[in-house]
């Protein structure tokens, strides 16, 4: 998977890297049990501290969603947590909540705002 | 200490110090020049013993002087060997004998310039009737007060990496430039072992000071402000990190 | 123990302006921390003070439990320093600079130069004078880091340098943090590399700590708002609002940093100034400097 950070970014570069990972996972273009890159490794050719490629593992191991094995290397897990069912919709509220007060802002009416959400699924697929 | 010496400020570049003796020893040259001149105007009359002294040593003591004059004097070690695990007292003792060295050469080489002017100028027939310079009268007290003028140099301040050129350091090498040239003149009209006194106290003034040295030098506070930018204002910074990476923006990416 | 300890730093120069009032604060083994601040806020003076060369009025300063004064010696074999206005000898070749170092650092790596002086193409017959300042300086890194130091200073090591030497710098520090886990300490204008490296920062402006916190934690927990200028006061009551920091003017809008995620932030606006059309972003850190610089109330 193609990894890319932005230090100025909206988001601390350790949460960057773990979107990156989750989004990728989701989408599909990592499969369960893939191996990926070491921090040494990946704060190496990101030119970011290791201790923030660690950071990012940790909490995704934190989640469930990877796991690093001394000696052998970090994979993305087999088994994907199950993550409580209330709790995943009220995350979808939030951040769908978030949204339409975006659209609302900016003056976006439901129908765009659908057709871009379609739009962005299948460019995840992809 | 010989490797110490070798990287010494002083002996910074091959070229420099070859145009600096080469200068230096042009300066005796023209100071024995005028010195002759001086001595011929008064019509061949033969200057006093004392006279005469004068300005010989003076004109022996031009290139060491100038040598002391210069900014790298100053220098005791080089900018970088204060991140170095070296004992401050190490480099201190390294430039206190460079100096010497130097000063030494430069003081031979000048009196090898008037032994010159002897032999060669003042024996051409139809004459010019200088007396004799008894330069190794001179030689001699003018090294050891040379010694003495260096060690209390080098003694001032001595846990500055470099000393400011301010106020109270002019004042002290023109101190020691005057009183070395008085005190080797004086040494010159005194029997032999009286310079053995400053001597020992040169070696002795050395001693004190290389042990109270702390194990590591200072950066005088004049040169640690000097080398701070210009202030200015976090408006300009903005902008120029802006400029930088293009509002802000960088990437890198790896094709995994 | 911490590798590097400052505690009520005070340094004062003769003409009797403050450079560093009562600076205090500690780096652990392995971290790597950056300093930034202004031009004149003291960053140097702080790092030669840990390094000896200069001596603090009051308080004290340990690097790796050692005083840098007395116990210079054995400090320095264990630490690394590199300084945008530490000049090498002009005269000297390449070769005669590092086997300077290796002669008197005993923890040298002779592998590890060798990979060094391949990876920066450093020819070992070369003058410095014949090189760039992005090669010089690339010298002086190598010289710092092959010895393995357990803490390493860096004053503006990318002072001067194009982007490309920068990159190279950068590059070259993650590997030795990535060796040998050294803790860092660095000063540095460009923020981008800042965060890049650094775990945490401190912020220095004019001779105080303003700040001193871990990177990430900044970036998620304060926002910056931009909003029109409006009426006259609008600038005080947004002083008073509890959670913000700084507030600038800048031309015809108001800038104003906020202890509070950027969507607490817009809704803190909206319920107490009724105001809507503000922007709030999370902060990046060149902004955090700008506006804690400029906009102390």
């Amino acid at each position: 998977m193609q990894f890319h950070v932005n230090p100025s970014g909206e988001l601390p570069i350790y949460r960057q890297i773990m979107r990156q990972i989750t989004d990728a996972i989701a989408g599909g273009r990592v499969a369960a049990g893939d191996q990926l890159p070491s921090h040494r490794d990946l704060a190496a050719q990101l030119v970011i501290a290791p201790l923030t490629v660690k950071k990012a593992y940790d909490e995704l191991e934190r989640e469930g969603l990877i796991t690093t094995q001394r000696g052998r290397g970090t994979y993305v897990s087999e088994s994907l947590p199950v993550v409580d069912a209330a709790q995943r919709r009220e995350r979808l509220r939030e951040a769908a909540q978030q949204l339409l007060t975006q659209a609302a802002l900016s003056g976006v009416p439901l129908a765009e705002v659908v057709r871009l959400l379609k739009e962005i699924q299948k460019g995840m697929k992809s | 200490m010989l490797a110490l010496i070798r990287r010494d400020p002083l002996l910074g570049s091959p070229a420099a110090i070859l145009r600096v003796l080469v200068a230096l020893l042009l300066g005796t040259s023209v100071a024995e020049g005028v010195r002759t001149f001086a001595a011929t105007a008064t019509e061949g009359a033969m200057p006093g013993h004392f006279a005469n002294r004068v300005y010989v040593a003076a004109a022996l003591w031009l290139a060491p002087a100038i040598l002391l004059l210069l900014s790298k004097t100053r220098e005791r070690c080089r900018a970088m060997d204060l991140a170095l695990p070296i004992e401050a007292r190490r480099l201190w003792l390294a430039h206190t004998q460079t100096i010497w060295l130097l000063g030494l050469v430069l003081l031979a080489a000048g009196a090898g310039v008037l032994w010159g002017y002897e032999k060669i100028v003042f024996a051409i027939p139809g004459k010019i009737p200088v007396p004799d310079q008894n330069l190794e009268l001179v030689v001699i007290p003018l090294a050891i007060s040379l010694v003495l003028a260096v060690a209390a140099l080098q003694s001032f301040r001595p846990g500055l990496q470099q000393v400011p050129a301010d106020r109270s350091y002019r004042a002290v090498v023109l101190l020691m430039l005057g009183g070395g040239l008085g005190l080797g003149i004086a040494l010159s009209k005194l029997p032999w072992f009286a310079s053995l006194l400053p001597l020992v106290f040169a070696i002795g003034l050395t001693a004190r000071t290389y042990h109270s040295l702390p194990p590591t030098f200072a950066t005088s506070p004049r040169e640690a402000e000097s080398t701070s930018e210009p202030v200015r204002t976090a408006g300009t910074q903005e902008w120029e990190t802006h400029a930088e990476t293009g509002s802000g923006k960088s990437h890198s990416a790896l094709y995994y | 123990m911490k590798a590097l300890e400052f505690e009520n730093i005070h340094r004062a120069y003769r003409r009797g302006a403050d450079v560093l009032k009562g600076i205090t604060f500690s780096v652990d083994a392995g971290e790597v921390v950056g300093l930034v601040g202004k031009n004149g806020a003291g960053k140097t003076t702080l790092i030669r003070i840990a390094m000896g060369m200069l001596e603090a009025q009051t308080g004290h300063v340990r690097v790796l439990g050692l005083d840098p004064r007395t116990d210079a010696l054995d400090m320095k074999r264990r630490v690394g320093y590199v300084s945008e206005d530490q000049i090498l000898p002009e005269f000297l070749t390449v070769g005669a600079v590092v086997r300077l170092h290796r002669a008197l650092f005993p923890t040298w790596d002779d592998q590890l130069e060798r990979r060094l002086r391949e990876r920066f193409e450093l020819a070992p017959r070369a003058r410095i004078k014949t090189l760039s300042k992005g090669q010089a300086r690339q010298v002086a890194l190598l010289c710092a880091i092959a010895h393995r130091p357990e803490v390493l200073l860096l004053d503006e090591p990318a002072g001067g340098l194009d982007p490309a030497a920068r990159r190279e710098f950068l590059e070259t520090s993650i590997q030795l943090l990535n060796e040998a886990g050294s803790t860092i300490l660095f000063s540095s204008h460009y923020m981008t590399d800042v965060e890049r490296m650094a775990g945490r920062i401190v912020m220095i402006h004019e001779g105080c700590l303003l700040l001193d916190g871990a990177l990430d934690d900044l970036r998620e927990q304060y926002s910056l708002a931009l909003l029109p200028r409006g009426p006259v006061g609008w600038h005080d009551r947004l002083i008073g609002l509890s959670g913000c920091i700084s507030v600038r003017e800048q031309s015809d809008s108001l800038h104003a940093v906020f202890r509070l995620e950027p969507q607490q932030c817009r809704s803190l606006l909206q319920r107490e100034l009724h105001i809507s059309d503000a922007r709030c972003l999370s902060i990046t850190l060149d902004d955090m400097f700008v506006e804690l610089v400029e906009g102390r109330p």
